[in-house]
């Protein structure tokens, strides 16, 4: 391992994803012995992801662009290890944590305090990690007299703060933000692009995927454009967002 | 990887487990060296009269055990208490008198077998014929009985017969001497469990080296498996107990309201058919419907645990058999809470609690074992297509009647019976219930089939879940 590689905290090498869709979804045993008996069932290939190579480094922001079904999810998935590729390679260092959209990862039924255990857990945290930063957690998400309350009775702002400060509190060593930044009032999200900021500036290493370009030109160093799953330009923020702006829109 | 932690972790899983064979070694030691065997006796088809004071029965029975220590008698008691006594001898071809008991003809069942139990147990050689002869004795005023009897029209030779007051007639009592032949499983029984200490030893010893040279395998994955996912099963597991019953107003009551609810309604729908051949029936009903709540329970929820959680599973990577293993312990916790209204019938009912309940935590851990294998199955199923919790309603209440929960085993043809025992549910449930109310170890055969059941359905599950879990988040 040579220094250079020690930086780089996400290595995306030769990326391909195909999906074999069955070309209607099936659903149900029925119809998927109904069209294997009449030899209907066919495949349809998916390409969502064609050799897709880029590196993070090590507190880098690296944003996302291209149109809905360019493959952004899709390698997002990829590196957080939920899909396998079917070429190439994804090398990681450090945790991954995902900012769960709006209550993924929450029990509507549970209170605000069981509901940080819960998500921390499924984010990966340990017990005594959470424990110690409760508190932080708690204060930043300004819910404190409502913590033990149940989340139905939440507003969705409400939820979504505190699904970022979990997300976010804990300093992940890799961060992943995939449109959730435009929650809250205009002083959460004012608060919520101080703490990603912050977070930059202690050594997180963030992906981002977003559509608003402006937040884009804000807070990323570099960026990679995808189009129909290949990369179709990767470099500096202000190169390729004027180039998506100029081709794209 | 903790090595200080790991060892600690084998060395009280050693201690555990030797404690525990050693503990079930003890109670099941008559169990382990003994098998019992039930005596021939035919279907019943007609009584052979009334007998009062004075009358003896003869019948010549060849001897199927090596020990016989009861004798069953299919008995009719014209619906009402008798008083008197039954002597019974018991001898050799050689005409040289072997047992000499008498027995109470109070204890008589009407249309049922009633079990005689010998002071001591007989030894005779396996085949031998014997001589029983009954006499009934100082019969009160009023007081008359009748015995069963069958193969009345088989031309089964010359052992078909028996004497009734001198006279010789056609068929064969229904009389059966029990007992049992000596084995030595228990010999068997160490070697087992030694040997079982010693492969793991030697793998632990080799998964030690290979963790040393950082070589994947199975030892050091289990070993992350659980020290970094135990908290997040422990969360997801209180959040389904937390909130199945978090809007109503018993709460977690309901968990052990239920079972007691569902065989009030049982009880009193079958206790007029089956009370009478089922000694307590209660307790014989409610071990049922609480063994198979679980199971019904665990499956139900575990099959659809990984749809349910499809906005996760697109969005966290974690392994994803903790969805449906999470689902089955917490099923788990409310199937413990179960076993509290089960011990209170118990005591109601005045069963005496043997050292045998001990046995209980073997048959749930491979009980347990065998859901999750399953429910690895069918949550896979379920992801692929969704008409399997369909199919599977159909099944489960299939299932549920091919199980003895409500009737006893015996009403089951006798031909059908080795197909019928195949039923995994049935080893759990009757092993739980030979502990329970008979208050004795089930034979080793039983202990093997619990294993065996619990083995295949694991490994199949695991095998289909690990083969297919890659494709789960196309399918969501």
């Amino acid at each position: 391992m040579d220094i250079n590689n020690v930086e780089n905290m996400i290595e995306v090498k030769n990326v391909s994803m195909k999906f074999r869709l069955p070309g209607d979804r099936i659903n149900s045993l029925k119809e998927y012995i109904v069209q294997l008996l009449t030899r209907s069932l066919h495949f349809n290939e998916f390409v969502a992801l064609d050799d897709v190579s880029f590196n993070v480094k090590k507190g880098e922001v690296l944003g996302l662009i291209g149109h809905n079904g360019a493959g952004k999810s899709t390698i997002l998935k990829v590196i957080s290890g939920i899909l396998e590729p079917n070429a190439g390679k994804v090398e990681i260092r450090g945790n991954v944590v995902p900012m769960l959209e709006l209550g993924s990862g929450f029990d509507m039924e549970m209170t605000g305090r069981e509901n940080i255990f819960l998500n921390g857990a499924i984010l990966g945290y340990s017990e005594e990690f959470l424990n110690s930063k409760y508190d932080e957690i708690v204060a930043f998400s300004e819910i404190e007299q409502f913590i033990n309350v149940p989340l139905r009775n939440y507003s969705s702002g409400m939820i979504a703060r505190l699904a970022f400060s979990i997300a976010t509190v804990v300093e992940p060593e890799i961060l992943i933000v995939d449109e959730v930044l435009a929650v809250g009032d205009a002083n959460f999200q004012e608060k919520s692009k101080r703490r990603m900021m912050e977070l930059m500036g202690g050594g997180t290493t963030v992906l981002f995927v977003s559509h608003g370009l402006d937040q884009i030109r804000e807070m990323c160093d570099h960026v990679v454009w995808l189009d129909h799953g290949k990369v179709k330009m990767y470099g500096e923020t202000k190169e390729v967002c004027d180039a998506y702006e100029r081709g794209g829109i | 990887m903790d090595f200080k932690k790991l060892k600690k972790i084998l060395i009280i899983s050693l201690a555990v487990f030797l404690i525990f064979s050693a503990v079930v070694y003890a109670i099941s030691f008559e169990q382990f060296s003994h098998k019992s065997i039930t005596g021939y006796a035919p279907e019943a088809e007609s009584i052979i009269g009334e007998i009062s004071s004075g009358t003896v029965i003869k019948e010549n029975i060849t001897a199927e055990a090596e020990y016989i220590d009861k004798i069953e008698i299919m008995a009719g008691t014209y619906d009402r208490v008798n008083e008197g006594e039954l002597s019974l001898t018991i001898s050799n071809s050689e005409n040289s008198e072997l047992l000499k008991e008498s027995f109470d003809i109070s204890l008589l069942n009407n249309n049922s077998y009633t079990v005689y139990n010998f002071k001591n147990p007989l030894k005779v050689t396996k085949g031998e014929n014997l001589t029983v002869i009954l006499k009934a004795e100082n019969l009160a005023e009023n007081s008359s009985f009748t015995i069963y009897a069958g193969d009345l029209l088989s031309s089964n030779g010359e052992n078909s017969t028996f004497i009734l007051g001198g006279e010789t007639l056609n068929g064969t009592l229904c009389l059966r001497l029990s007992g049992y032949n000596n084995i030595s499983f228990y010999i068997y029984y160490w070697a087992i469990i030694l040997s079982l200490v010693l492969i793991s030893a030697l793998y632990v010893h080799s998964a030690i080296k290979k963790v040393k040279t950082n070589k994947p395998n199975l030892l050091s994955s289990v070993y992350v498996l659980f020290t970094r996912y135990s908290f997040l099963i422990k969360q997801l597991v209180s959040r389904d107990v937390k909130t199945k019953y978090k809007r109503s107003v018993l709460g977690m009551a309901w968990s052990v309201m239920n079972p007691l609810l569902s065989m009030g309604v049982q009880y009193f729908i079958f206790s007029t058919i089956f009370n009478s051949n089922i000694p307590n029936y209660p307790v014989y009903l409610l071990t049922g419907i609480v063994f198979f709540n679980f199971f019904t329970e665990a499956l139900t929820m575990g099959m659809t645990a990984i749809i349910s959680n499809a906005p996760l599973i697109k969005k966290v990577y974690m392994p994803k058999y903790i969805y449906p293993v999470t689902r089955v312990i917490s099923s788990l916790v409310n199937f413990l809470c179960a076993l509290i209204p089960l011990l209170l019938m118990i005591i109601l009912t005045g069963t005496s609690i043997k050292p045998a309940i001990f046995l209980l935590v073997f048959d749930i851990i491979f009980y347990l074992l065998f859901i999750i294998g399953l429910t690895l199955i069918l949550a896979t199923a379920m992801t692929f297509f969704q008409d399997t919790q369909f199919l599977w309603g159909i099944i489960s209440l299939m299932w549920q009647y091919v199980t003895p929960i409500f009737y006893p085993e015996s009403i089951i043809p006798e031909v059908f019976l080795p197909i019928y025992r195949l039923n995994p549910m049935y080893q759990y449930i009757t092993f739980a219930r030979t502990c329970i109310i008979d208050g004795v170890s089930p034979e080793p055969a039983s202990y093997f089939a619990c294993i065996a059941s619990a083995l295949i359905f694991l490994i199949a599950g695991i095998l289909i879940f690990k083969k297919n879990q890659n494709k789960f988040v196309l399918y969501l």
